[in-house]
């Protein structure tokens, strides 16, 4: 457990100066344009998101950074970000948030915008390949141990055609087959 | 037109406006549901802007004559022969008739005699039933025949008939005949030609915003139960101990628990701030390590003194919000992003005290309804109602604006009825 001990020493600049003429103001309307983007600007960057996050500590732009970098229009940024796609998607941050912005609805907004711009992750395209190949993301692997309980080698009755097939023509097909 | 007010709640607000009126000639009923008076200031101990004991904060007619501090237990609240005082009465109804009110009340009994009573307190040292002492967080015990302030006004005992067991051994030994048993509920009713809300606030329960362990570990407590630790008059004498006896050593204040939240209270309570930070440099003088988590320091210009001084005295600031507390080894640990640091912080601490919301106590009471705004709050002056209202009823604030207010809403009052211009 980490302790507060000494008085901390603060630094002179807290964040990097941010030059104006890289922002892209028009992102906050963009955001704020999607079906879970309207109660951004009603962030008063608490942090309450980032403390009830369950990984932000290894993350290093914290989820109350993101959120202030979209309405400030560091577009880029937050859409290049590893971050967004390390979200484990388990909703602690909106639920906790004072003001009821919709913290990880954003950040699936900012997923797919980052992805109709190519900007994602290989790992995740290599997800969406094994989907639509095998129409599930995990397989059975250790078949002898389904054997040592008299089972037999394959599932029955598991059929994942129709899931490849819905699948194929969705995004997720068009990135697979390397389109947007 | 007439001279009657009803004054509800006999917090410092209510207590300032009714001794405002009776000077000013009117006649005015002062009605409290509470055994004594003060309300949410007689549990603060200390008080700002000056530190004072809440009880001396009373303001009466002295306040023009220089002298501006005066015990509420010394106040002229029970003797002032335009003011009467209705302690443990609530109000049943309030019905207009043209541009008057018809205010009903209901007393329950005390079962000591206020006019009889000389405050001897034999009774209180006979009486062998022990229970919980609710006004020191149950720590510790209290006779059914008790006094919660000892200061409270009025300074005679109440006794706690769901604890009694009616040995009338207090009966016995009360050598002016003061103590009745078997005393009744009464009701009345007043006409009044004007009516003061002054019903004031209350803490919430930070059950409202769950994820602090409060109720679950008995470290973490609110600023008000604080409070009662740190009061001097209070059961260890303002030295601050853990559930289980042992000195403090670190405290953890989480301010906003519960306030400007949507999930909870979406508005700000003002006083929260300050009163921590003033809860912190006691604590310091103590030689209590105390971390403050905050997202904004909401403190007026004139308490800014407070801040100075908690910064000079060694208090940690940490800016952000915690959103839980976690239960270790029987000790609460508040989990916290420090967004100057861009650093989790795990902050153990031998106790968790949360600032809750202030919630207004009208709003709770059916009677109140009608008069009351956004948020259970009233207007100072609801003119189509003819009904006034100051202190925190009108909205969360700190002691000297409630006192403001009220001296504003006597003088409105006194205008309305006698016309003085």
């Amino acid at each position: 457990m980490t302790e507060i001990g000494e008085k901390k020493e603060l630094p002179d600049v807290f964040i990097d100066p941010i030059d104006m003429s890289e922002l892209d103001r028009g992102f906050r309307k963009e955001i704020q344009s999607m079906p879970n983007g309207e109660e951004l600007s009603a962030c008063f960057a608490c942090s309450t998101c980032t403390s009830a996050c369950p990984i932000a500590n290894i993350w290093e732009i914290k989820p109350h950074q993101l959120i202030r970098m979209i309405i400030l229009g560091i577009r880029e940024k937050v859409l290049s970000s590893k971050e967004i796609w390390l979200c484990l998607t388990c909703f602690e941050c909106q639920e906790r948030c004072p003001q009821g912005v919709r913290v990880t609805d954003i950040f699936f907004d900012c997923k797919n915008l980052a992805t109709e711009e190519g900007m994602i992750p290989a790992s995740i395209v290599a997800l969406g390949k094994e989907l639509i190949e095998k129409g599930q993301l995990y397989t059975v692997t250790a078949d002898w141990e389904r054997e040592d309980l008299d089972l037999e080698p394959d599932v029955p009755g598991l059929s994942t055609d129709a899931v490849k097939r819905v699948l194929g023509s969705t995004r997720t097909g068009r990135l697979v087959k390397g389109g947007r | 037109m007439g001279d009657t007010v009803v004054v509800v709640g006999a917090g410092l607000a209510g207590i300032q406006v009714s001794h405002q009126l009776a000077d000013l000639g009117l006649k005015v009923h002062l009605v409290e549901k509470e055994a004594t008076v003060g309300g949410l200031s007689a549990h603060l101990g200390k008080v700002f802007p000056t530190d004072d004991c809440a009880l001396c904060l009373d303001a009466c007619e002295e306040l023009f004559s220089g002298h501006h501090r005066r015990c509420q237990y010394r106040s002229l609240l029970g003797n002032q022969k335009k003011l009467n005082l209705h302690t443990l009465t609530e109000i049943k109804s309030i019905k207009q008739d043209g541009g008057r009110f018809s205010v009903s009340l209901k007393t329950t009994p005390r079962y000591v005699m206020l006019d009889r009573c000389v405050v001897c307190l034999e009774c209180i040292n006979v009486c062998d039933v022990e229970v919980p002492d609710e006004m020191n967080l149950g720590r510790v015990m209290r006779k059914a025949i008790y006094r919660s302030i000892p200061q409270g006004v009025p300074l005679a005992p109440v006794i706690d008939m769901n604890s009694c067991t009616k040995c009338t051994k207090c009966v016995d030994v009360c050598k002016v005949g003061a103590i009745d048993l078997e005393q009744r509920s009464k009701t009345r009713t007043i006409k009044a030609d004007a009516v003061v809300l002054a019903t004031g606030v209350e803490e919430r329960s930070p059950s409202i915003l769950p994820g602090y362990a409060y109720g679950l570990c008995k470290d973490v407590l609110t600023q008000r139960e604080l409070a009662r630790l740190l009061d001097s008059t209070g059961a260890t004498n303002g030295k601050v101990l853990t559930a289980s006896g042992k000195q403090v050593e670190s405290v953890t204040m989480i301010l906003c628990a519960g306030s400007r939240d949507l999930n909870a209270i979406d508005y700000c309570s003002q006083a929260c701030c300050t009163y921590s930070l003033k809860h912190a440099i006691m604590l310091r003088e103590q030689g209590v390590g105390v971390t403050i988590c905050y997202m904004d320091l909401r403190v007026p210009l004139h308490s800014h003194s407070f801040l100075e001084r908690a910064r000079e005295s060694d208090v940690t600031f940490v800016r952000g919000k915690p959103d839980h507390v976690i239960v270790h080894e029987g000790s609460p640990v508040t989990i916290v992003e420090d967004t100057e640091a861009l650093k989790r912080l795990e902050i153990e601490s031998d106790l968790v005290v949360l600032a809750s919301p202030l919630v207004p106590h009208a709003a709770e009471k059916e009677v109140f309804n009608s008069f009351l705004g956004d948020y259970g709050f009233a207007a100072r002056h609801d003119a189509p109602k003819g009904i006034y209202a100051c202190g925190t009823a009108t909205g969360p604030t700190d002691i000297p604006a409630s006192v403001a207010e009220a001296n504003a809403v006597a003088l409105e009052v006194y205008m309305a009825l006698k016309g003085g211009a």
